[in-house]
């Protein structure tokens, strides 16, 4: 089937106030549309208005649009200020098999003042009265109608839900699609593609009917009705299990859905530069502690110095005039050995010499004047000390400028560095103002919280399959005692036999959807590996992309490791569109592939590299890029021009305010 | 090896300052007033008694100030904290005023005017401290260096 979109027409839808076309290009050799916006401007509405359109769901509900309705705000006000209703739609034509369909969602409703309203800050509400859907569409050589449920059936054949994240694609999803377990989405899109809708709904069928037959059996024979009853039994217990193994896989991938959402408000905020940021903060803090206390320590060390020094200095001339005094009076000789006064005295009292002989009067005067310098001499050994001590005091004075300069030196350093510390926390600071911590922590917490209980719905999940597993166990041993009850009483063959064909029909059936299955996870697998390696930049740094039985991707590196833990994201993104391309090579199924953002995470080799190819190998399928202005390079524009009209090129334009768009075609 | 001091005839056991001066000169960390106390924000904080004894000794000789009597004696220093650079700084003090040696025959006398140099000494600390505030040290550090250079006017 060959699905393609022609027009697409937003009234009052979100950003787009009043009305606003889009003309899509359905030549197959110029397969791409590019729409411009920059960030906030309206282009994920445009993802969005397909997706609500078809199936009432907005696949790229972010933090600001989720909580808005989906009609205009600006329009809304105009409603509550004319007290009138008014309608909001998206209307799609689309070319399905060379024939044209058109798809219109409608909302209908009015707006009313919200208490809070002033004039300052005019608030309002949505009350939303109606939300429908309508298909007119080709039948018979003429046009049919269908409107609500039927309309919704009809699309979901055409394009099923269940396969719209591989052509509405959100280029930040795609990113995170193998990041997260992406085995369930694996699982989802191969059973989707495999087409075995027919072939399950045969065995749903079957399985009602061999139940029928063995109700039959039971009223038949008596004897086998215990086995039969236990057997009933057992599988309403396995279908419980498996019920609940299906609602806590759908639980856990909504907590991890909500995770993966809380990953995408923290990737915004980037939480590595902030715990990064922090830890430098804390960094900087600690050195900048350290250098005040060694400024302190230095500081003062140099004031016990100078302390210490004082008096020395302040006394330098007393103290060089000291020892001036004692060098003095060693110089002429007047600090004499020791001599015991009492000896001088002694000869003079005498009045004679050692030798006897009488002291003239010359010699008593020198011994008087000896007298009065042994005094003197008495004091010699402490002079010594004290010239010796002068000098100390005098080696102190003149070391004292260069050790004063040392100590002025390692203060101007720990200053120097204080304030370079200051500079770095200040710069660091200002950086971290940019981010809401406590936000950010209440979604960390948030996250960890979910985690928690993903590990707890796990657990509960491996219980559910241990369950499945025992009445597996219990209802083989049951069929074989009945299959036994049944050799004995042949009475009964023709449902025997009816229960025994149907048995052998299902086990069939079972084979036929395992081998599908098998075979298009093999080539599946294939066609990633050969994309993959075939986009990325470096060449020989991985060598196969496996998807095993349980739909568990790998990718492994050139030295044989399982890399896809921490592929970058940008490799997780090509290995998304490598995923995207090789869905379609198996299937053949061509619907249009509209990308949000779909170069956001690529550096411009892979940029090149990506829009060369994508075109080239989703031939004929309609390509939509919604880009903003750093990602639609010169490069790129180059690379799509051959798959371009000229009139496939729109611009978004941000009007005066956020609630307000518009759409301009060819950039005019 | 460490050079065998002779003994000093008639130092005192303990040195004094002014009973009015008391309070400057407290270790107590709670004293507001005293100039020593850790913690305190003078340069002489965590300093001792005996340092700051012999800066106020020194300053009154710097600058002149004739040595002023002590109103009420605080025996508090002991002389033996001073160690014997401490000492002979006093000591020639002692020396050069009475620019003989024989007054190192009885020490006492050079400690009593040890004293009172520190008490008009302390005054000159006061006057100074007030007129340069923190940065008092500054002041020291520069004139030191002068000093210290010769190349004081």
């Amino acid at each position: 089937m060959q699905l393609s979109l022609d027009t697409l027409t937003l009234s009052n839808y979100r950003y787009y106030y009043g009305e606003h076309n889009l003309h899509f290009s359905n030549d197959p050799k110029k397969n791409v549309t590019v729409i411009k916006g920059d960030n906030g401007a309206g282009k994920s509405n445009i993802l969005n208005a397909l997706t609500w359109c078809l199936y009432n769901e907005e696949v790229h509900a972010d933090k600001k649009t989720v909580s808005l309705p989906s009609m205009n705000t600006e329009y809304i006000a105009e409603l509550a200020l004319n007290n009138k209703e008014g309608e909001a739609s998206v209307t799609l034509t689309i070319n399905v098999d060379g024939e044209m369909w058109e798809i219109k969602r409608t909302i209908i409703g009015y707006g009313e003042k919200d208490p809070s309203w002033t004039e300052d800050e005019p608030k309002y509400r949505f009350h939303e009265s109606f939300n429908g859907l309508k298909v007119i569409y080709p039948s018979n050589g003429d046009l049919k109608i269908v409107e609500g449920i039927v309309a919704q059936q009809l699309i979901n054949e055409l394009l099923p839900s269940a396969l719209r994240s591989f052509f509405f694609i959100d280029g930040e999803q795609l990113r995170e699609f193998f990041k997260v377990d992406a085995s369930d989405n694996l699982q989802e899109a191969i059973e989707k593609l495999s087409q075995l809708e027919l072939v399950k709904k045969t065995e749903s069928s079957l399985e009602t009917y061999r139940k029928y037959l063995r109700n039959k059996l039971q009223e038949n024979n008596p004897a086998t009705s215990l086995i039969q009853k236990e057997i009933v039994n057992k599988e309403t217990l396995q279908s419980k299990f498996k019920a609940d193994k299906e609602r806590l896989k759908k639980q856990s991938k909504d907590y991890q859905t909500e995770i993966d959402l809380i990953n995408d408000f923290l990737q915004d905020y980037n939480v590595g530069t902030i715990s990064h940021l922090s830890k430098e903060n804390a960094r900087l803090e600690k050195s900048i502690k350290d250098a005040k206390e060694n400024y302190v320590k230095e500081l003062n060390s140099k004031n016990q110095y100078l302390v210490s020094c004082a008096p020395r200095i302040l006394l330098k001339d007393t103290i060089d005039d000291a020892y001036n005094i004692i060098q003095q009076l060693i110089e002429v000789g007047d600090l004499p050995p020791k001599i015991k006064e009492s000896f001088i005295q002694e000869l003079l009292e005498k009045g004679t010499c050692v030798c006897g002989t009488p002291l003239t009067d010359e010699s008593r005067k020198t011994l008087k004047n000896y007298a009065d310098k042994i005094q003197i001499s008495e004091l010699t050994g402490i002079a010594f000390d004290g010239k010796a001590e002068f000098a100390k005091h005098q080696d102190l004075i003149s070391e004292f400028p260069e050790k004063i300069d040392s100590f002025n030196e390692k203060l101007e350093y720990y200053d120097d560095i204080i304030s370079k510390f200051e500079i770095e926390r200040q710069k660091n600071g200002e950086e971290l103002l940019k981010y809401n911590i406590s936000e950010i922590n209440e979604k960390i917490r948030k996250s960890t919280e979910l985690a928690k209980k993903i590990g707890e719905i796990n657990i509960k999940i491996k219980a559910t399959e241990r369950g499945i597993e025992d009445t597996e166990k219990d209802l083989k041993n049951l069929y074989k005692q009945e299959n036994t009850e049944k050799e004995k009483s042949k009475a009964h063959s023709e449902f025997t036999d009816k229960i025994e064909l149907v048995q052998d029909t299902l086990n069939v059936l079972k084979i036929v959807e395992e081998r599908v299955k098998e075979k298009i996870r093999l080539s599946l697998e294939e066609n990633t590996k050969k994309y993959f390696l075939s986009f990325l930049r470096e060449e020989g740094l991985f060598r196969d992309v496996m998807i095993n039985r349980d739909y568990k991707v790998s990718v492994i590196n050139n030295q044989g490791w399982n890399n896809l833990g921490d592929l970058s994201a940008g490799q997780y993104l090509i290995l998304g569109y490598a995923f995207v391309v090789a869905l379609r090579t198996i299937t053949g199924y061509q619907a249009p592939v509209i990308v949000d953002t779909p170069l956001g995470k690529l550096d411009p080799t892979h940029q090149d590299n990506i829009t060369k190819n994508l075109p080239k190998l989703l031939d004929k399928a309609q390509l939509i890029f919604l880009v903003t202005s750093s990602e639609y390079t010169p490069t790129v524009q180059k690379n799509f021009s051959p798959y371009m009209e000229v009139s496939s090129y729109y611009e978004i334009q941000k009007c005066q305010n956020i609630t307000s768009a518009r759409l301009i075609q060819n950039g005019n | 090896m460490a050079i065998k001091l002779r003994g000093h005839n008639g130092e005192p056991r303990n040195l004094a300052y002014d009973e009015a001066r008391a309070a400057y000169y407290s270790t107590k960390r709670d004293e507001e007033l005293s100039y020593i106390r850790s913690g305190g924000d003078t340069i002489f904080a965590g300093s001792n008694q005996v340092e700051l004894f012999l800066l106020c000794m020194a300053l009154a000789k710097y600058a002149n100030k004739p040595p002023k009597e002590l109103k009420k004696r605080v025996n508090n220093i002991p002389t033996n904290a001073m160690g014997e650079g401490g000492k002979w700084l006093i000591l020639a003090l002692g020396v050069v005023d009475n620019k003989t040696l024989t007054c190192l025959n009885d020490e006492g006398p050079l400690y009593t005017e040890a004293e009172k140099y520190a008490e008009a000494g302390f005054e000159v600390l006061q006057s100074l401290l007030a007129h340069h505030g923190g940065g008092f040290g500054q002041y020291l550090e520069i004139t030191l260096r002068k000093i210290a250079e010769g190349t004081i006017e």
